[in-house]
């Protein structure tokens, strides 16, 4: 299956893209013939390390004046009109995952967000991906190629895989690209300390809606940064804005892999666990013994976390050679 | 001044959160689970891009008429009736009893129909929504009518008339956008944006009004669309040992000894 990658190199997740695509090409289209990947890229970025993570063998870097996905649909429909790739892939993200579906509508093909894997049968492609708020998993089919898929977030990227060595490297400079966006150049803020930092972390602590005050959530955070852990906390808490929102984990946030999560005052729903259940291991603290996490986790304290944590704390901070 | 038109689109789930962990039981020829028992909500986001147009319209410069809609069947008339209480002046339901989990490009196609016929400027929606977890509807419906398209929306300003601030998340930060309508606007996590409640005094203020029911024949897409073939249970069990002592301080000091300080050392 002829497959192409597209990746946005102006975002700082543009790793993380690179890793998420590589793997999954990887385990689903290991004996497909190689493949090709679009980069977006912009003068800031340092040219050569992109080119390092490119997934596939075959590279074109396009060079933008803009960095919203209207614009990158603009340039990806004009740029794929006489493209013969029967799959388009892009990275989970917020960027890619609205790429691959508005693309597919304009290029007459179909569309799924979110897939972990794939199969090839005959005239058909079977993705897996998970369905009903994330407590199943569907096979869904697609018939009408190209197929335009989003990667899930979260897959094992930690498998050292192949490096792609670059064999074929076109550039097109788009910056003079007028018709671009219907909606004009938008003003970009970059976040402080976006969601990036949660998602690399080796050590995280997350509070969920059971520590139920704004005092108590920041309390947490000092509890974390005493233990040398990354803080999180779930949906509930982020929509009373007492944490950040790039601090929300699950499907709709943060999808993390620590060696440690420590998950306090949660009860584990799957659109959260999702976004926790590649953790080496995990330690839930919780009042009621029949919330869902107790199950999902790897050790559990049933009691209230006020007293819990700050008894952990001390006992981290008392060991010396700790972070 | 002429009024702007905002249509909010919002779908009505089943609280997945409540079915107990041996509650999901897949019917493996129909490919369904049994879900009626729990209680049904507003989809979150959906709460949110209705909370987000309500705002809108009290800050607004100008007129705003606001519509509700739903692809659906009866049980979203209730939401439809506390919408026209919370001041929604249209609440529309298309009617179907089809089977709406996998099927983004049907909802979309009606959507897209209905605002043919019924001029809108500002479609609101959310960017995802329980059972199907498809967040495409939003994407489709702006492709399907050829109007730009702005994901993940945190806040929707109006800046002068025909004029809109809306701010939405990206990977590595926030993106503003000046635009002008036509537009669809897809919600994401919008802190303090839950679905206000009416009074008493509004719910009874609007007894009388009717939900606009239109029959929706949703187009069959089929090559276009995807068909679930298949549907299973994720088992996400771990070890859920369970730390015993008497006081949380010798349960925490048995977690940290036997559990967690060799790999604290590793990290
Ligand atoms: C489309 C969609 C996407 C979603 N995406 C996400 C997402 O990305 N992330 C996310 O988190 N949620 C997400 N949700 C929401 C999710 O379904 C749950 O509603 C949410 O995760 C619940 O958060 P919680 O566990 O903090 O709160 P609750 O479910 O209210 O749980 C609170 C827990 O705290 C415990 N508790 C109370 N007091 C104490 C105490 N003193 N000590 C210890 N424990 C205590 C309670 O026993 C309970 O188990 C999404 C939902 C939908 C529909
Ligand atoms: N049956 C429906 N009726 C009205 N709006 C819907 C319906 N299904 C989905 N939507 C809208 O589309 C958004 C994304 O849904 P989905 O593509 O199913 O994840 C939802 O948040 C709603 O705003």
């Amino acid at each position: 299956m002829k497959y192409t990658v597209v990746l946005n190199g102006c975002s700082r997740n543009i790793y993380s893209q690179a890793e998420e695509t590589a793997s999954f090409v990887a385990e689903n289209l290991g004996s497909a013939p190689p493949g090709r990947c679009i980069l977006f890229y912009s003068d800031a970025q340092n040219k050569e390390e992109l080119i390092a993570l490119s997934p596939a063998e075959s590279l074109l870097l396009v060079k933008v004046k803009q960095r919203d996905p209207e614009y990158y649909l603009s340039l990806l429909t004009g740029l794929l009109q006489n493209d013969t790739s029967s799959l388009y892939l892009f990275p989970g993200d917020l960027c890619g995952s609205e790429l691959a579906i508005r693309l597919a509508h304009r290029l007459g093909g179909s569309s799924l967000a979110a897939v972990e894997k794939i199969e090839e049968d005959g005239e058909e492609l079977h993705c897996y991906k998970t369905v009903y708020s994330g407590y199943l998993r569907a096979q869904l089919s697609l018939r009408q190629k190209p197929y335009c898929l989003s990667i899930a977030r979260g897959g094992d990227t930690r498998r050292c895989r192949k490096a792609v060595k670059v064999l074929k490297f076109e550039e097109l400079d788009a910056t003079g690209f007028e018709k671009g966006s219907p909606l004009g150049e938008p003003e970009y803020e970059e976040e402080a300390n976006g969601g990036l930092e949660l998602e690399e972390a080796p050590f995280i602590l997350v509070a969920g809606q059971g520590v139920n005050s704004r005092e108590k959530i920041t309390r947490l955070k000092e509890i974390a940064a005493e233990m040398g852990a990354t803080f999180g906390v779930s949906r509930p808490v982020a929509m009373s804005a007492w944490a950040p929102l790039h601090s929300l984990i699950g499907v709709s946030g943060v999808i993390t892999r620590p060696q440690l999560c420590i998950a306090v005052g949660i009860s584990g729903a799957a659109a959260f666990f999702a976004g926790i259940e590649k953790s080496k291991y995990i330690v839930a603290v919780n009042i009621d013994e029949l919330a869902p996490l107790v199950q999902s986790a790897d050790v559990v304290v049933i009691d209230d976390y006020e007293a819990v944590l700050e008894e952990l704390c001390r006992l981290i901070k008392e060991q010396p050679s700790l972070p | 001044m002429i009024a702007m038109n905002i249509l909010v689109c919002f779908k009505v789930t089943p609280d997945l959160d409540q079915l107990p962990p041996d509650g999901w039981e897949v019917d493996r020829a129909a490919l369904t689970v049994e879900t009626s028992f729990v209680k049904a909500m507003i989809n979150p986001y959906d709460e949110s891009a209705l909370e987000l147009a309500l705002r809108f319209a009290e800050d607004a410069p100008g007129p705003v008429k606001l519509t509700a809609l739903t692809v659906g069947d009866r049980s979203a008339d209730r939401y439809l009736k506390m919408l026209y209480a919370l001041k929604f002046d249209r609440a529309v339901r298309l009617e179907t009893g089809a089977d709406l989990r996998f099927t983004p490009e049907g909802i979309a196609a009606a959507i897209a129909a209905f605002v043919s016929r019924n001029p809108h400027q500002l479609i609101i929606m959310g960017r995802q929504s329980g059972v199907g977890d498809n967040a495409a509807t939003p994407l489709l419906a702006a492709e399907k009518l050829g109007w730009p398209c702005i994901a993940h929306v945190t806040e929707i300003r109006s800046l002068q008339e025909d004029l809109l601030k809306v701010r939405a998340q990206a990977d590595d930060g926030f993106l503003s956008y000046a635009a002008r309508p036509p537009l669809v606007a897809a919600v994401g996590n919008v802190p303090h944006a839950y679905l206000r409640v009416p009074t008493l005094k509004e719910r009874l203020g609007v007894r009388e009004k009717k939900v606009e029911i239109v029959a929706a024949a949703l187009p069959a897409e089929e090559g276009a669309g995807c068909t679930l073939t298949g549907l299973d249970v994720i088992d996400r069990r771990r070890a859920g040992l369970k730390i015993e002592g008497a006081t949380p301080q010798e349960k925490a000091g048995a977690l940290y000894e036997l559990y967690l300080k060799e790999r604290l050392a590793k990290l």
